[in-house]
């Protein structure tokens, strides 16, 4: 797998949607590849922001607000 | 009340089973529909009209997959047809909003709703609507990849390429949305980031 594929498959690996033979590919990919390895953490940062969103519940207003 | 969930609603005995399906996916469909919506009364009626289309087509439920995936993909697609009828791209604030917070350090209050809203800023106001789908459908309802695909109507691998895009885009809107602290490299100084 060169740096495209792997980078194409990262959203997948990151949620566990992957085979095991392609997640061992990427892992062995991603231990050498820093590049990758970058680009895996701003996706799973990117993840981690959306999903704290989760917290949010419709509710009253709130005490402050920038829109 | 368990056949509902393996066979799908039996029409002769439809007006008590309705009820019951009502009361136990109502709260889920109505997150769905916030999260979709971005608007707590456009998420009261997408709910609504929700459950009336999925009562009025019951009988189409043939249990292939579970009640909670048929309800959420009505509520996809009504959402969808909403978004073609209007054809407009609204200012989605958080008026409506309220955060669960146990902080009791009032700027760490302020900074953390300053994430909140940066982040759902852009999910509402930035994302497409397909976008925003797709990454409601996984990262909010946290639903799996083949369930995502019977609600969209697509193939799992057409899921993967459409969440892939849309995490892709929503970095990209996040880092040239003007967020203070976000730079290109994707690092931030933002203390409400930071802490995830």
């Amino acid at each position: 797998m060169n740096c495209r594929d792997v980078q194409a498959l990262l959203s997948s690996y990151l949620d566990g949607e992957v085979d095991d033979t392609v997640r061992r590919s990427i892992e062995a990919h991603l231990a050498g590849c820093a590049s990758c390895r970058s680009e895996f953490e701003a996706i799973s940062k990117t993840v981690r922001m959306i999903r704290r969103l989760q917290d949010l519940d419709p509710g009253e207003k709130p005490e402050t607000g920038r829109y | 009340m368990d056949a509902l969930d393996t066979r799908g609603v039996q029409v002769d005995e439809a007006a008590v089973c309705w009820d019951e399906v009502v009361s136990k996916h109502q709260r889920h469909i109505s997150r769905l529909a916030w999260h979709l919506s971005g608007d707590l009364h456009e998420a009261q009626d997408l709910t609504q009209e929700t459950f009336t289309r999925a009562f009025e087509h019951r009988a189409s439920f043939r249990g292939e997959a579970s009640i909670r995936t048929w309800l959420s993909r009505i509520a996809v697609n009504t959402y969808l047809l909403k978004l073609r009828r209007i054809k407009r791209l609204r200012e989605v604030t958080l008026d409506m909003v309220s955060v669960a917070d146990s902080s009791r350090d009032p700027e760490q209050i302020v900074i953390r709703r300053e994430f909140y809203e940066c982040v759902y800023w852009i999910l509402q106001n930035r994302c497409r609507p397909s976008e925003r789908v797709v990454l409601v459908l996984r990262d909010l309802d946290g639903m799996r990849y083949d369930e995502i695909s019977r609600v969209l109507g697509v193939s799992v691998p057409a899921v993967k390429s459409r969440l892939h895009r849309a995490r892709q885009a929503f970095r990209q809107h996040l880092c040239g949305s003007g967020c203070a602290g976000l730079r290109p490299d994707y690092t931030c100084v933002c203390e409400g980031v930071r802490e995830i």
